[in-house]
């Protein structure tokens, strides 16, 4: 910023020193803005962490407050939180991990499904049905939730896992759209050296396409399972029984509940959290870059 | 699987294409086979969900109890003798004007930041975009603790900084809506990324080529960034409406569920609306406001798609 | 070749499906002989009282089959609502929206209790007024209760004599400068919550903890209670002590599991207000304490509130006959066993004579000395949103530091007064559906 105005003003030697001090500057006040805002970022997951270490007879809510555990390492607390007879995490854990899977399942395999004619197979009315599935993605949300709800009512589904499950087998606007985009990156003359041999449609998709797509789909199963993992809404709606309950509709009733105990929520909360960061964490490039690219692409 | 050399040869290629009729049959049997799932769910969960919706807004219709028909009741109810509907419009309205170019602007500057060609970058990309991953229950419950007005880290350190009263937040309904965007702004980094790769798209010879011109950085942000990263803010905009006309679970934490926080501060419209249908279950009044909630993004979008072809500058045109 | 592997492939989806769509078939398992009778209310399943009651009442009807469902209180009568309105209501239910009793939903049970030999008398009328629609029992007893719960004040004997505060007696109640008084002389207000030591805790819903205070004796007086001077009194001297440190915050008291029994077992606070069931854990956290009756407003009588959890059966439920006998059930044999299972008394003032309730006890006996001063609650139809809301007045008080609650009182007493003649009208509209 100052490097070109003073390029031009300042003798060469003197002009290096300073521009090089600039430059260190410049660099320094970078470096500490994204330190201070990773530190933002950090220092409330800490907190939690340092009060999910606590034990029983430990306040939680320290004045001054506690970002990092320093004191107590009280590790029980989220074997608490895990085996609580009348909370238990592991059972909802278990749960949110049931339908996470199912739902993988489904949204691979019927996106992919539905992606292959788009991508590789002409038939009359194509354009019509593609220009409805981009219309799908834009389609709000809240008007199909009464109705659904209802529908799922009066043919028993409420209180299973049923409404949870069975429409991530019936494809996903978005995925179908993304998986779509990489199948077609896919050179067709594996398609037809197949066709060739005598294959037919399904085992080009199922035995071609299908492995050659293994990067979008891995986006589509970890998307599918940030998005069943988090869900809240869903089985607020459709969930009855405690026993069935998910991890985020069990934290959601019971944080206000007289008697939670903090130390046992927060690590309640710590243990929604690492599935997700752990699939992150593993996942990022491929996670970031599907997101990116569907952002830049608009 | 083997592929046998005979393949390669084009001329089998070409005729490999199914132009003629039987083939052509079969490929559009074979394509109507696969796309069963989708059509299924299209009929199933969107078509017959959606004429449903109109009938039951027109119905008193209850959980058990099937609705009668009482033409545009709920409709009027709703506009002319129900304040609680005025209150959830006006918080979610409040909501997306308000935070929506916050967490624009913020996002993208963050992501300015982020561009740097700085060591370490990645590392500090990854820890930023953590809060995008996380559920709004989680995020809810951590905050709710941070900005617990007498023992909130938060708080401490306001009263540390010297300001003797500091803000109820969530228990005060002037302050409700800001400790929300608070915790919303711990989450800008999801945007930030998505600028990010937008910001990388940009090709660096045209920096170089308006330096060589003479442009100072902010000639440079106006007449280059900007117009480049049009798509990718427009993208941001609408899915950031759509998302803030639907926020429920971080409202649903930090407001004490459907109760809407002090003095309905934070009564969202989704959060009426789950509380008229499900808990009070009234599904018929519940449905109509779903309706009004649609038409009015619907114009919102509308109404984005007409900016867009205005200020949004595509490489291609 | 390839045909028959597709075959298969297709085979593995559509198995998938027809298995997804097993999962949904329920099984039911039906026997002519026994009869599954539905309890539901809002005490977990683990709950002592509640398994021994069931254990207890299939040993003597072995034909009856409990099955038992507990829905979260804060869903609990919103799920029997549902239920009543579609008219499959459950059997047996803790009937708390008397509005059913009003309407003729509950099944109304002077008579049965004569037939089981059961007099009405014998049963602690604080809590059996819960029982009637408006809390007289002789326009139709409604549900059985089976145990006494009671609202009392606890206080710190040590705290107190550090103060030199003389102890709170346990035949009058402390009106409110009183109280406010002692609070201020045993607070130690500190910015540091575990520093700090309160005096007294200052709950919204307890300003009118006599609902005559609020709406007058005949329940439908708001203009000229709600904003009496008593009550403006009381509500100005305990938001100051909010304001002032000496009483904890509304934020603070949502840190602590129990709310401010925490704190009192901490020892941390002077007085605070709990039902008994709350005293085993101050004993064994070693807090000697006493027990007092409710705070008043100046020129009120000495109040304790009194209550209990009735349960009925429903007019629309399925097994009648069981249901009464599981009601005789509670009238009766559970009267003991709440006594033998939970920190309360029985409901029934004799059983709690026969079996000398607390006569081995001092703590048990300061309670049923307390609860002597127990006296009728006024009896409020249900009011919609925007009437009277104490939570609302105490948080301009407290979160915007108001000073002054007569205007808001007067204004909450204007907006009331309506919707409450309104209530009433609409209540008694209520009649039983023919």
């Amino acid at each position: 910023m100052a490097k070109a105005v003073v390029e031009a003003s300042i003798p060469s030697d003197a002009g290096r020193v300073w521009r090089r001090t600039a430059a260190t500057m410049r660099v320094i006040a970078l470096y500490g803005a994204i330190l201070l805002l990773c530190l933002f970022i950090l220092m409330p997951i800490g907190w939690m962490l340092t009060a999910a270490l606590k034990p029983d007879t430990a306040p939680v809510f320290t004045f001054p407050p506690e970002w990092f555990p320093t004191e107590h390492w009280h590790w029980q607390t989220f074997k608490d939180a895990l085996l609580n007879p009348a909370q238990p995490f592991l059972r909802y854990a278990l749960n949110s991990a049931f339908i996470s899977l199912m739902a993988i399942i489904g949204a691979v395999l019927s996106s992919s499904l539905t992606a292959y004619p788009f991508a590789r197979l002409q038939f009359r009315g194509k354009n019509v049905l593609f220009t409805i599935l981009i219309a799908t993605m834009l389609l709000p949300g809240p008007v199909l939730l009464i109705p659904q709800f209802l529908i799922f009512y009066r043919i028993g589904w409420y209180g299973t896992y049923l409404p949870l499950i069975v429409p991530w087998f019936t494809g996903s606007a978005f995925y179908i759209f993304l998986l779509r985009q990489y199948m077609r990156t896919v050179p067709s003359d594996l398609d037809e050296a197949a066709r060739i041999d005598g294959a037919g449609y399904w085992e080009i998709y199922w035995r071609i396409i299908l492995p050659l797509t293994k990067p979008a789909l891995t986006v589509v199963a970890v998307f599918t399972f940030l998005a069943t993992w988090n869900d809240f809404f869903g089985p607020l709606l459709y969930l009855d029984d405690q026993n069935q309950f998910t991890v985020a509709l069990a934290l959601a009733t019971f944080v206000r509940r007289v008697g939670t105990e903090w130390n046992e929520m927060m690590a309640a909360n710590l243990l929604s959290i690492i599935p997700v960061l752990v699939v992150y964490f593993l996942a990022q490039n491929k996670l970031i870059g599907g997101i990116a690219s569907v952002g830049v692409k608009g | 699987m083997a592929v046998s050399l005979r393949s390669r040869r084009p001329e089998h290629a070409a005729t490999a294409r199914a132009t003629t009729g039987r083939n052509a049959r079969n490929e559009e049997r074979a394509a109507y086979l696969f796309l069963v799932p989708w059509l299924t769910g299209l009929v199933a969960f969107l078509v017959i969900p959606l004429g449903w919706a109109i009938w039951i807004s027109l119905t008193d219709q209850r959980l058990l109890v099937d609705g009668q028909f009482v033409g545009l009741d709920n409709y009027t109810t709703i506009f002319t003798n129900d304040p609680v509907f005025n209150q959830a419009l006006g918080v979610t309205l409040r909501w997306v004007l308000f935070t929506t170019p916050l967490f624009l602007v913020t996002g993208m500057f963050l992501s300015l930041l982020l561009n740097q060609k700085l060591p370490g970058m990645n590392v500090f990309r990854t820890i930023l975009y953590i809060p995008a991953v996380l559920s709004g229950v989680a995020v809810g419950i951590l905050w709710l603790n941070l900005l617990n007005p007498d023992l909130g880290a938060v708080n401490y350190l306001l009263y540390e900084a010297g300001v003797d009263n500091p803000p109820y937040w969530f228990s005060d309904p002037t302050w409700a809506m800001p400790g929300l965007a608070l915790v919303g702004l711990w989450g800008v980094g999801g945007t930030a990324v998505i600028y990010l790769a937008g910001l990388q798209n940009i090709p660096p010879q045209l920096y170089e080529a308006a330096a060589i011109d003479g442009a100072g950085p902010l000639s440079k942000f106006r007449h280059i960034t900007l117009p480049l990263l049009s798509p990718t803010i427009f993208f941001l905009l609408l899915t950031g409406v759509i998302d803030a006309f639907q926020m429920f679970g971080l409202a649903f934490v930090l407001g004490g569920g459907a109760d809407g926080g002090p003095a309905n501060s934070l009564l969202f419209y989704m959060l009426y609306m789950y509380r008229k249908g499900f808990q009070e279950g009234m599904l018929g009044y519940a449905g109509a406001l779903a309706w009004i909630l649609t038409v009015i993004g619907l114009a919102t979008v509308w109404l984005l798609f007409k900016l867009e072809k205005r200020f949004v500058f595509y490489e291609t045109q | 070749m390839s045909s028959r592997r597709r075959i298969t492939s297709f085979h593995r989806i559509v198995v998938l499906f027809i298995v997804l769509s097993l999962m949904s078939v329920q099984g039911v398992v039906a026997s002519a002989q026994t009869v599954e009778l539905s309890v539901w209310s809002y005490l977990p399943p683990d709950d002592p009282s509640v398994t021994a009651y069931i254990e207890a009442f299939q040993q003597q009807n072995p034909n009856i089959v409990v099955n038992y469902t507990a829905y979260p209180e804060s869903d609990y009568t919103d799920k029997v609502r549902t239920a009543l309105t579609a008219g499959s209501p459950p059997d047996i239910a803790i009937i708390e929206d008397r509005a059913w009793m009003k309407a003729g939903l509950v099944v109304e049970l002077t008579d049965h209790l004569a037939q089981w030999g059961v007099n009405p008398a014998d049963f602690n009328p604080g809590g059996m007024a819960r029982a009637a629609p408006e809390g007289n029992i002789a326009g139709g007893i409604y549900g059985v209760g089976d145990f006494l719960g009671g609202n009392v004040l606890f206080y710190n004997k040590a705290l107190f004599d550090q103060a030199g505060v003389p102890h709170p007696s346990a035949e009058q109640s402390m009106t409110w400068p009183q109280y406010a008084d002692a609070c201020r002389k045993i607070g130690k207000p500190d910015r540091n919550p575990a520093n700090a030591v309160y005096g007294c805790s200052a709950d919204p819903a307890h300003f009118g903890i006599w609902q005559k205070w609020l709406f007058g004796g005949d329940g439908r007086t708001a203009s000229g209670n709600m904003n009496a001077a008593a009550m403006v009194q009381a509500w100005d001297l305990g938001t100051a002590l909010v304001r002032d440190g000496y009483a904890p915050t509304a934020s603070l008291i949502q840190t602590m599991p129990f709310g401010v029994s925490d704190l009192f077992a901490q020892g941390q606070i002077g007085v605070t207000w709990s039902d008994f069931t709350e005293a085993a854990k101050y004993q064994a956290n070693g807090i000697d304490f006493g027990i007092a009756p409710f705070y008043v407003i100046e020129g009120s009588e000495s109040f304790v509130d009194t209550w209990t959890s009735p349960w009925g059966t429903f007019r629309d439920s399925q097994h009648p006959a069981e249901a009464l006998k599981f009601l005789e059930f509670i009238a009766t044999d559970a009267q003991y066993l709440r006594a033998e299972t939970s920190a309360d008394p029985p409901l029934s003032t004799t059983v709690a004579q026969e079996i000398g309730w607390g006569s081995d006890d001092p703590i048990k006996q300061q309670y049923l000395m307390v609860l002597q001063q127990a006296k009728p609650q006024v009896f409020i139809p249900p009011l919609p949103e925007g009437a009277y809301d104490a939570n609302e007045v105490f948080r301009q008080l407290t979160v915007e530091r108001q000073t002054d609650s007569r205007p808001l009182l007067d204004q909450a007493a204007t907006t009331t007064q309506p919707l409450l003649d309104q209530a009433w009208l609409d209540w008694e509209a209520l009649t039983p559906a023919q």
